[in-house]
């Protein structure tokens, strides 16, 4: 049974970039455009990991975190913050929010996948 | 009075506010044909980097596909149908049994013109004793007859005599007589036997030759056969390298082809930034500015946009702002 991966970005192409590393390394993907849009996506489903972007109209990488801690499927579920931000600041107000791992852009398809083999087997 | 030439234009001359609102009022019109226009590049970009995507989609399918072909027939060609011989060696080993048996048939009939060579020379013997028989039996039937003269020449006395004279002179007739029958046979055998053996003796010949002629022709066929399965195996493993540095290329250009993500954030907070200047001076020109509101802080309002440290690395080179607080580059994964 392969398993499932959430990827959440505003950039289509960036979502294409992931889907494709991923989906070439036998995951299945459900894709949201922003924060929002993949919980209703979500819905009741269970996902291994979730990759998520930070700054997203509607509702932004944070807001989502807290939204997946407070939901019993996913309170344990790796989330991974893939964005350009850098910043410590930005960094710390992840770990608080509940975001397990910090990626910055751009993500190195190989450096990807061996960080979801750690979550996934 | 002061004439134009001896006092400088200032902001206060309601001329120059005029002329100012006026350009202002032509510049702000500008303002939403460059927001356009940078918003239309962005999507270009991203749809030139969603096309370029699925064309990635298609040669890493392809590439997979021949890596994975290229695997089949190098596991294929290493081996191993049956017991660990692979498909070449088994074939070697019938043809080479049937090219042994070849010659162990030559070899078989070489041994039985051996054995019919030996037959021959037992012929010629054989005759060689029939003529000495023949002799034998002339000699006898010359003691016969002379035994006859003698036993006439004994008259009376010499009538049982003559008697076995003459049944001597009889067998000896009779024995030449076999003698020459089996004489004749036998030549007539030993000339079949001497057809024969100088057909076989050619059969022989033939059969050796051209054992070690097939011998040749095959060794040289599988030795053919042979170096055509280590370049194929070769090529498939250089067809399956070729699929791992093709994967390990399309990897890179993932990477490359996020600068579109980069470009759009830079690009959006542009169209922003002068979106909110075209609102802030926009609110002079039509008068609807608050005189009493606080100064607005332009640079503090596009920092607060920046979401990259190439941006805030951009800002402070141009404008010799603070440096951003970015985490060193090289750590760009953390673990909580």
């Amino acid at each position: 049974m392969p398993h499932t991966i959430l990827i959440v970005d505003d950039s289509p192409s960036l979502r294409q970039l992931v889907s494709f590393t991923l989906k070439g390394a036998g995951f299945e993907v459900i894709e949201g455009s922003n924060g929002q849009d993949a919980l209703q996506r979500i819905k009741g489903q269970r996902v291994q990991v979730i990759i998520t972007d930070l700054n997203m109209p509607v509702m932004d990488g944070f807001a989502l975190t807290r939204q997946l801690r407070g939901d019993p499927l996913h309170k344990f579920t790796p989330i991974l913050m893939l964005t350009t931000e850098s910043q410590d600041g930005k960094k710390q107000e992840g770990k608080a929010a509940g975001v397990t791992g910090w990626i910055v852009k751009p993500f190195n398809p190989q450096q990807l996948l061996a960080i979801l083999g750690k979550y996934v087997r | 009075m002061q004439t134009l030439a001896e006092s400088p234009p200032t902001l206060a001359d309601p001329d120059r506010i005029a002329a100012l609102q006026s350009d202002l009022a032509a510049c702000l019109t500008l303002f939403p044909v460059l927001r356009a226009q940078l918003g239309h590049s962005a999507a270009e970009v991203e749809q030139s980097v969603l096309e370029a995507c699925c064309g990635l989609q298609t040669i890493a399918t392809h590439a997979k596909q021949s890596v994975a072909e290229a695997r089949q027939t190098i596991d294929q060609s290493a081996g191993q149908a049956g017991a660990g011989q692979n498909g070449t060696q088994a074939l070697l080993e019938a043809v080479r049994a049937i090219v042994d048996r070849e010659e162990a048939s030559s070899r078989s009939t070489l041994a039985t013109v051996d054995v019919m060579g030996n037959l021959e020379n037992e012929m010629k013997g054989v005759v060689k004793n029939l003529s000495e028989v023949d002799h034998i039996a002339k000699t006898l039937r010359l003691l016969g007859l002379n035994a006859t003269i003698e036993a006439s020449r004994a008259g009376v006395h010499g009538r049982t005599f003559a008697v076995v004279a003459a049944e001597t002179t009889t067998l000896a007739v009779q024995a030449a007589k076999i003698a020459k029958s089996i004489q004749r046979t036998v030549a007539s055998l030993g000339q079949c036997i001497s057809s024969s053996l100088t057909q076989l003796r050619k059969t022989a010949a033939d059969l050796a030759a051209g054992s070690q002629a097939n011998r040749l022709q095959v060794e040289d066929a599988l030795t053919n056969v042979g170096n055509s399965q280590q370049r194929l195996q070769q090529a498939a493993e250089r067809a399956h390298h070729a699929g791992e540095s093709l994967a390990a290329d399309v990897a890179n250009t993932v990477v490359t082809l996020q600068f579109q993500d980069r470009v759009n954030q830079q690009v959006t907070h542009v169209v922003e930034a002068l979106a909110d200047i075209e609102a802030g001076l926009g609110a002079y020109i039509h008068d609807t500015a608050d005189a009493d509101r606080p100064q607005r802080n332009w640079t503090q309002q596009l920092v607060s946009r920046y979401t990259m440290k190439a941006e805030r690395d951009i800002h402070s080179a141009t404008v010799g702002g603070p440096a951003g607080k970015d985490a060193q580059l090289g750590g760009n994964v953390e673990f909580f």
